[in-house]
Formats: C-alpha cells, structure tokens, sequence
C-alpha cells in the first residue's frame, strides 16, 4: 500500500517547510510569543479542564499500581518511536539502550506492564522528533500552549505531528491490532498522566498556582526545562548572573 | 575593594609594616578569590547529605519544608538573595527592614521551592556528579535518584550555583531540571512589590501567606 505512505510523507515534509518558514525569535529574545491572546484562551481552558481533573487535590487518588502500571506500559510502547528518534538524532548509544529497553519489557515485562530494564541496569532515553529537529539544527520557533496538550513551541508541535504519522508501530498489520495498540496506548498515556498530576501537585501549586501570572509562569517553567533538556548545562550558559558582581544590580 | 593609601613619606618603619599587614589582611578578606573550587564541591557534597536525610526522614511535606528553611539557613548566601532579588528598593531600605524582609522571604523560599522539591517524593538519594565554572561562578552539578510517592523512580538535575567572590561557602541559585530559582525570583518578587505599590513592609507582612 504505497499511497498513504506517499501522503503521510508528503504532509510530513509539507509541515517542515511550514515550520522552515515559521516565525524566529528576534535575536536575544528569551521568550518568542507572538500568538500570546490565543494561548491564553488556550490557558484558560486547560487551566479549568485541570481544575476538574485534579480538584482540589483532596479528591480520590487512583491506586499507584494502576498509574505505574499504565506509565509502564505507555512508554514502552513509545520504544521504537524512541530508538527511530536516537537513530535520526545519530545517538547510537541511546538507540541500543531504548531498543533493549523494549525488548526486554516487552517480554519479560509481559508486554511492557513492568519495568524488568531499570532495575537491570538498562538505560535508555526518551525522546521525541521535536528533539530530533532540535539536533538537526531547527530552531525553536514560537511559543504555543495548545488546548488539551499543554505548552509547546512551534518546532515540538511540529515534532509531535510526525511522531504520530511516522510511528513504527503504524507498520503493524493488520490494522485492528494496531489501531488496538494505539488505543491501549493512548488510553494508558491518559492514566499515567492522572498519576503525574498527582505526583507534581505540590510542586504545580507551588511553583504555577500561587502565581500571580499561570500563563507566563507555565511558559516560562516549560521553556525552561524544554531547553534544559535538549541542551542541558548549556542552556543554562545565558542566565548566569552573580549578586556579588559590583557592578550589576 | 580598599587598596590601601598612598604611603606618607616620612612614615615610621613600624607603622608602615603594621599598615602593610592590615592592608594584606584587607585583601585577604576582601570579596576576591574567596571561595574555592574544593569549598563549592565540599558545601554541596553536605547539603545533598542533608538533602538526602530530610527526603527519606518519613516526615510529612510541612516537615520537610521546616528543615528546607533550616537548609536555606545554614547553606544559602539567604541575605545576597534577598537583596538581589528586591533590586534597587533593598538600597533605600533600613537594614532592619532588610533582617525582617530576608527572615520572611526565606519561609516563602522554603515553602516554595521545599514543596517542588519535596512534594511529591518520600526517599531518595542526591549526589554531586561534577563541577563547573562560569566566570565568578561555580556550577556544581548533582543527580537526585528519588522515589515517588505515587511509586516509581524518577531522576532530577538539581545545580547549585555558588560564587568566588562570596566571603563564605555558600549557594546563591538552585536550577532544578532546568527551572532557574534566582531567574524565576528577580522577575517575581519586584512583581510583588509592584502589586504592593512598591510598599516593602506590605510585602514582609504579606509574605508568610504567599508561596
């Protein structure tokens, strides 16, 4: 079946150019936001849809096994869309070690519900294509917080697009076991973020919540370890400020 | 920094060997080079120690944020921050309204920044994993392996930031996973202020319900 390949391909690099020709951040600017009215529309409704999710954080939690349990199996299923992404990112090193990853938790950690790799010792990296266009030299682009999806930049949103379209597991036939695959994983992503909103509650309330600005907090804290991540110490580089300097106040 | 003056002439030998010794003594003591690679390695390598004992004392987040302020207390250049991040206003504050303002924004510091630390987690271990240096300043990196209260391990890059030209060991910045504390604060606290009419004693009294 060549042609939804063909497509997907085509869109792909349809949404590169797209990207290619997207809005640079003027030089020295830390934060690039020129959509700031619609992200903040944006905002306003993830900041209710967390408010029913979450409550008032004094809800009924769900069980840890369940969350661990579903995390597991979310990322691992993100394991070939991790090694493609290290291969293209040209990091051998992570390439094998989310390759065994998988292999490993997908057998013996019965189809990835338990993490048998860490404990043994095998480490591996998650990824994303967003990264993969980072290490290719695109730039970040624009701020964007996304309804639903949370905050991102032109180039993450990018990425994510084509790890939807390119993930290997779209390979899978037949198709109702992949579309049953992609519905476990989705399904299981959705649980484990339920537990990673609880795990961060405190650090959410303190650092976003007590705010006077959630929007340019959100932001600023995403834009942050976005840039941490990709670059660590380097991205730190910049913001290197010391009060005991006479000179600067 | 005081050089010492210019030497009077007809200055008695043992006056000017006492004036060359304090002068000396100055420039010990003066902000240069006070701080070493090895004493920045040697405070964080404590602190993660005592970082590493708060997270697995079993103590409830309040708790934990309680000894977080002991931290800032005993590890944290905590009267520099608090300067630094009010800006011009610390210059036309008393001194005694500086104590009150760096007493209370040290709680707020702690709740703050303890809770992110803290919050979600009941063990773990922190390590310093290197050293590196930015100008005046010291970057020494650490690995915290914790344990999630809602299960599973996660790994976290804290980075403490400490400067040469401190008189005394002591940290000034936390980087945790990216997320600059000294950034964040001189945005932040000048933000406060203005919400406040730039009122600073409005500001200490409000802080204890903030953060």
């Amino acid at each position: 079946m060549p042609r939804p390949s063909a497509l997907r391909l085509l869109s792909a690099v349809l949404g590169l150019a797209a990207l290619a020709a997207c809005s640079p951040a003027p030089p020295g600017v830390d934060v690039w936001d020129p959509q700031e009215a619609q992200n903040r529309e944006a905002h306003a409704f993830n900041q209710r849809l967390d408010r029913v999710i979450a409550g008032s954080g004094t809800g009924p939690s769900l069980p840890a096994p369940l969350t661990v349990a579903a995390a597991n199996f979310a990322n691992n299923a993100g394991g070939p869309s991790d090694t493609l992404n290290s291969v293209l990112q040209g990091r051998p090193g992570d390439a094998i070690g989310n390759a065994l990853r998988f292999m490993v938790n997908t057998t013996f950690g019965i189809g990835g519900l338990f993490d048998i790799a860490t404990p043994l010792g095998v480490e591996g990296r998650r990824t994303d294509f967003g990264e993969t266009l980072h290490v290719w030299g695109v730039r970040e682009g624009a701020y964007q917080e996304l309804p639903l999806l949370g905050p991102s930049t032109e180039r993450d949103t990018a990425g994510l697009i084509v790890d939807l379209l390119f993930d290997p597991f779209n390979a899978l036939r037949p198709v109702s076991t992949r579309n049953r695959l992609i519905l476990a994983r989705a399904t299981t992503r959705g649980i484990a973020n339920l537990g990673e909103r609880a795990t961060y509650a405190e650090a959410i309330d303190a650092l976003i919540t007590a705010s006077p600005d959630s929007y340019a907090r959100t932001r600023l804290l995403y834009l942050q370890t976005r840039r941490f991540r990709l670059d660590g110490e380097a991205a730190l580089a910049d913001d290197v400020f010391d009060p005991f300097d006479p000179y600067v106040d | 920094m005081t050089r010492p003056a210019p030497l009077p002439v007809e200055m008695p030998r043992r006056r000017f060997l006492a004036a060359s010794a304090a002068g000396l003594a100055t420039l010990w003591a003066g902000p240069a080079a006070a701080v070493t690679e090895a004493q920045a390695r040697t405070l964080v390598d404590r602190l993660a120690a005592e970082l590493t004992r708060i997270v697995n004392s079993g103590g409830s987040v309040a708790q934990m944020v309680g000894q977080f302020e002991g931290v800032l207390d005993r590890f944290a250049d905590m009267p520099v921050i608090a300067r630094s991040v009010l800006g011009p206003v610390a210059r036309q504050a008393s001194p005694a309204q500086l104590n009150r303002f760096t007493v209370a924004y040290r709680g707020y510091l702690a709740r703050r920044y303890g809770r992110a630390l803290f919050g979600g987690y009941d063990g773990g271990e922190i390590r310093v994993t290197g050293i590196s240096r930015s100008g005046t300043v010291f970057s020494v990196a650490s690995v915290a392996q914790m344990s999630r209260r809602a299960g599973g391990r996660e790994r976290l890059d804290v980075i403490w930031q400490i400067s040469e030209r401190s008189p005394e060991p002591r940290f000034f910045n936390m980087i945790i996973d990216g997320v600059n504390l000294f950034a964040i604060e001189r945005e932040e606290v000048p933000a406060l202020l203005e919400a406040r009419r730039g009122d600073l004693d409005r500001l200490i009294a409000d802080l204890p319900g903030l953060g």
